[in-house]
């Protein structure tokens, strides 16, 4: 687990014109990069695109850098990419995730990145395929809400700040957007009949 | 049926957003009504699925080339951050082999060198060693021309010697490595020298005819390897005193005899006997370094003779490829080698 001081070195080498102490922080992040941009769009293909659009953003802005935690600079990052990206997508008539490119060839989320079991592994993958469908399915606006602050721990005002909204607007997306998600994980029973068995 | 605005309540309460009242209020809820219950309940665990989703692994590798980050400098106009790209002789995939196969050579040759021993004392050059007798041979005219007029010696033993001289010429041209001597044109032959040794002695009555070689003023000084060379020979009437020897007859060297010929009397011999010279050397000013070329010619058939007693490769061999490594070279270059290897697998290592 890289610590801020581990990153501190490397982002001042970075700054100091050290492309492999740059790239030595990608490697550290990318996937985190990636699994955000992966939630909020929903397919890989864009997702890879995101990643390495926010990465040449960073290095774009490195001399902005003014401490704290690189992790959450690098993904407030790729969350601002994706969310114009999705604002971008909301403009045109076809907003719909589905129909961004590589959408069709999706076949669900990618292996998780920790070590398990074949079934484990199976059973995993199909929980994270029903979730992130589940994702999918949200409106943009609702979906970036929910990552940001679920997943990315955001808090309110900084949800606000990157979606341009009103601090009450988030509450309520993120309320809309929890509920939509019950709805939908509630109806894959094969998958979370233990989840939501507390009912019965 | 819960409302917007109950999912709301759950959705602050479960952020910890409300307010003290409003968590009273929820809680007082929660405890009388069970449906809201039940959905603050799913909520929270949709929550914590979501929350659960792992971190995922990138399809690929986000680093920036070097090229990229130029192009990015270049267009915000700053200074480069990044350096260009040096250009590189071998792909950096292939270093650690470049570097394994040096190491490897390294200790190789480094064994090998050791268990070859250190380099053969070489034998002393033929250059050095001409050099050397050519010296000894002026110290000794000197000596023998001061002898000479002191002692008288006698036209029998002066017949002898150079007897044995020429003899063991004859036998070092029949039997020394061929490739040992080198006589180019312009030479002096060991006739001639012979003949003019001989001159200045005090010269009895001639007894003799010699056929010699005699090219006046040819060199014997500082030679390189010599090998015989068919050089033309001039046959000398056997005038052994007076100014006989001073009209030499050239012969072709179609009519050179080929050996040794003595009559029964032995009072006219008849030798060809090819000279030892030096190549390249100046030609000999004056009579006393004939003479030196002769007395150098004679030792210089010595050593032949001995070195035809020898392996001929000892003599003629080019110099081993180890020569001039020391053992002490030979371990370096093995511990070098092995610090390399060492380095090469820790760096392969590493990168892996």
């Amino acid at each position: 687990m890289p610590t801020p001081t581990d990153d501190l070195e490397l982002i001042l080498a970075a700054q100091r014109g050290d492309l492999d102490s740059f790239n030595a922080l990608v490697l550290r992040y990318q996937n985190a990069a990636y699994s955000v941009a992966y939630r909020l769009l929903g397919e890989p293909f864009s997702a890879s695109d995101a990643a390495q659009e926010a990465f040449i953003n960073a290095y774009r802005k490195l001399h902005d850098f003014r401490g704290g935690s690189f992790k959450a600079w690098l993904l407030r990052i790729v969350t601002n990419g994706v969310y114009d990206r999705l604002r971008y997508e909301k403009r045109r008539p076809a907003d719909s995730i589905e129909d961004l490119p590589g959408a069709e060839t999706d076949d669900g989320a990618p292996l998780a990145s920790h070590s398990a079991t074949p079934e484990q592994v199976a059973e995993q993958r199909d929980a994270q395929r029903a979730i992130q469908d589940c994702l999918g399915g949200l409106p943009s606006d609702q979906r970036a809400t929910l990552v940001m602050f679920d997943l990315e721990g955001y808090s309110y005002q900084e949800v606000a700040e990157t979606t341009d909204v009103q601090l009450g607007t988030v509450k309520s997306r993120l309320s809309r957007a929890r509920l939509a998600m019950r709805r939908c994980l509630e109806g894959k029973q094969e998958l979370f009949a233990d989840v939501f068995r507390f009912q019965e | 049926m819960l409302t917007d605005r109950d999912y709301d309540l759950i959705s602050d309460y479960l952020d910890g957003a409300l307010t003290d009242a409003q968590r009273a209020t929820v809680e007082s809820r929660l405890a009388n009504d069970p449906e809201f219950a039940a959905e603050l309940e799913g909520i929270r665990r949709t929550v914590a699925l979501v929350k659960g989703l792992p971190e995922l692994v990138a399809p690929r590798d986000f680093t920036l080339s070097r090229q990229q980050a130029l192009d990015i400098d270049r267009e915000l106009g700053r200074t480069p951050l990044a350096a260009p790209p040096r250009p590189r002789l071998l792909p950096r995939r292939f270093l650690p082999l470049v570097s394994a196969a040096a190491s490897t050579m390294l200790v190789l040759v480094g064994a090998l060198a050791l268990l070859t021993g250190p380099a053969r004392t070489p034998s002393p050059s033929p250059a050095s060693a001409i050099a050397m007798v050519a010296e000894d041979a002026l110290t000794l005219t000197k000596q023998g021309d001061e002898q000479a007029t002191e002692s008288q010696m006698t036209e029998e033993s002066a017949l002898a010697e150079i007897e044995q001289s020429t003899t063991e010429t004859a036998f070092e041209e029949s039997e020394a490595p061929a490739v040992m001597m080198v006589r180019p044109e312009g030479t002096p032959t060991l006739a001639a020298t012979q003949d003019m040794a001989l001159r200045t002695m005090p010269q009895p009555t001639p007894t003799a005819q010699m056929t010699t070689a005699a090219q006046a003023g040819v060199p014997s000084t500082a030679p390189p390897p010599i090998a015989p060379s068919p050089l033309p020979q001039t046959d000398v009437p056997g005038g052994m005193g007076g100014g006989a020897m001073d009209s030499i007859p050239s012969q072709p060297p179609s009519e050179r005899p080929t050996d040794i010929a003595m009559d029964d009397s032995g009072a006219e011999m008849t030798f060809s006997v090819e000279p030892l010279t030096a190549v390249g050397d100046e030609p000999p000013a004056d009579a006393a370094e004939s003479a030196a070329g002769d007395l150098f010619s004679s030792r210089m058939a010595d050593e032949t003779v001995n070195a035809a007693d020898a392996p001929s490769d000892a003599v003629l061999a080019p110099p081993a490829p180890n020569e001039g490594i020391s053992p002490l070279v030979a371990l370096g270059m093995m511990a070098a080698g092995f610090v390399l290897g060492a380095l090469t697998l820790w760096g392969w290592r590493r990168q892996r």
